[in-house]
């Protein structure tokens, strides 16, 4: 927001400005995460009730209750430089910022009781940039960093869940579009299927999620970027069924915008496995 | 000396009350405030050993989370000038919110516990 308002402000004036992110939390973040697990904190002892009453409401919990996160991003601060030019009643801006962000976050995992079996903080200082290049800006937040939303443990739950029905080879892209639907989730490959599972802070498939078992598919390709009058098109993975119907997906980056790069691995996994599944069973 | 060269004419004045208005109307339209949600005394009626669940969410609404089977509730506390509200929401998005109410019941739904936990504690 400071940000915003120092570009207006820029565009207003016109020429170089410098900008200074403060330090302090973001805006969104909760602020009462420890740096370390605290003393009270007792494996086999401590409840979940014990846990709530010190640190408030869970940011995230698992859904069978067997873990929850505490999580904080504070900013250590940084600075950029925007410079801005204005001419014959139009304008645009160059320039970016950069500052370090300081993750944290408290994982507690639980027993069948709700008493605590292990506890850990995981920290991590991620470098944030931010590109402002004519009206529109981009960020860009280092993949080391950790997720506030817990999105890597929802994803390992996931994946222990559907080996133990039986699925095997399970990988999970997490941050994935479903065109079809414009709705955002996780894409699972497996070696007979692929899912898609919507966002909804759960880490079990639902009945109405999409998954295309590979036996029902013909083939996958990734489709470059293509033109619509002057703005590019996107660069998609398009599965095509064995009914003639297509279904596509994107996988993002962290900022939540396309990872072409991230679309071509999910798309050559899934070649792959369809591939192997097509292959014919040795008789012995 | 004529009136009219010491007062403006009715329809001028009329004319200049209809900017006045217009230029406050346009100077107040983003100063306009939501009605205050607040009450002074959302929390008190919360007693250890004596507030069951049902009263809690007859006044509070549904918890922002609940675990353990309901016996454990949160709400999101934020303030305004009138006083403490219930705030919408769960996640890890804290905007505007100063507290977290948490209340443990028993198997009976009877209050044993309770916190009020702030969220800007800068550990």
């Amino acid at each position: 927001m400071k940000r915003l308002a120092v570009i207006a402000l820029a565009s207003l004036l016109g020429g170089c400005i410098p900008i200074v992110i403060s330090k302090g939390y973001l805006g969104a973040s909760r602020q009462n995460v420890p740096a370390e697990v605290p003393a009270f904190v007792e494996t086999g002892r401590t409840t979940m009730a014990d846990l709530v009453l010190a640190f408030g409401e869970p940011d995230v919990v698992a859904e069978d209750e067997s873990w929850m996160t505490f999580a904080s991003s504070y900013s250590e601060g940084g600075g950029g430089m925007v410079i801005v030019a204005a001419a014959g009643g139009t304008g645009g801006a160059l320039g970016g910022t950069h500052e370090d962000i300081l993750f944290r976050r408290l994982v507690v995992r639980l027993d069948a009781a709700g008493t605590v079996t292990s506890a850990r903080v995981d920290g991590a200082r991620c470098p944030h940039n931010e590109i402002i290049f004519g009206q529109s800006s981009s960020t860009s937040t280092s993949p080391s960093c950790l997720d506030v939303r817990s999105r890597d443990l929802v994803a390992a739950d996931l994946v222990r869940r559907l080996e133990s029905t039986g699925e095997t080879g399970v990988v999970v892209f997490d941050g994935a579009e479903w065109v079809t639907t414009r709705q955002r989730g996780m894409l699972i490959v497996s070696d007979g299927a692929v899912t898609f599972m919507p966002f909804r802070g759960a880490s079990t498939p639902a009945p109405g999620d999409v998954r295309l078992s590979f036996a029902d598919l013909d083939g996958i390709k990734v489709q470059l970027p293509w033109f619509h009058g002057d703005a590019p098109g996107r660069y998609q993975a398009v599965l095509r069924r064995g009914d003639g119907g297509v279904a596509t997906f994107i996988l993002l980056d962290s900022s939540g915008l396309d990872d072409p790069k991230r679309t071509e691995e999910a798309a050559r996994l899934i070649e792959k496995r369809l591939a192997s599944s097509r292959q014919p069973t040795q008789a012995h | 000396m004529a009136a009219s060269d010491r007062f403006p004419s009715t329809t001028a004045m009329q004319t200049g009350v209809r900017w006045f208005a217009m230029a406050m109307l346009l100077l107040t339209t983003g100063c306009m405030s939501t009605p205050l949600r607040g009450h002074r005394d959302l929390l008190e009626f919360i007693a250890d050993d004596a507030t069951r669940r049902p009263e809690v969410l007859e006044r509070l609404g549904t918890p922002n989370r609940s675990l353990r089977g309901g016996s454990i509730c949160t709400y999101r506390i934020a303030r305004d000038k009138a006083g403490l509200y219930v705030s919408a929401g769960t996640g890890p998005d804290w905007n505007g919110v100063e507290s977290s109410l948490v209340l443990v019941f028993d198997d009976d739904g009877i209050l044993r516990r309770h916190a009020l936990v702030g969220m800007h504690g800068g550990l």
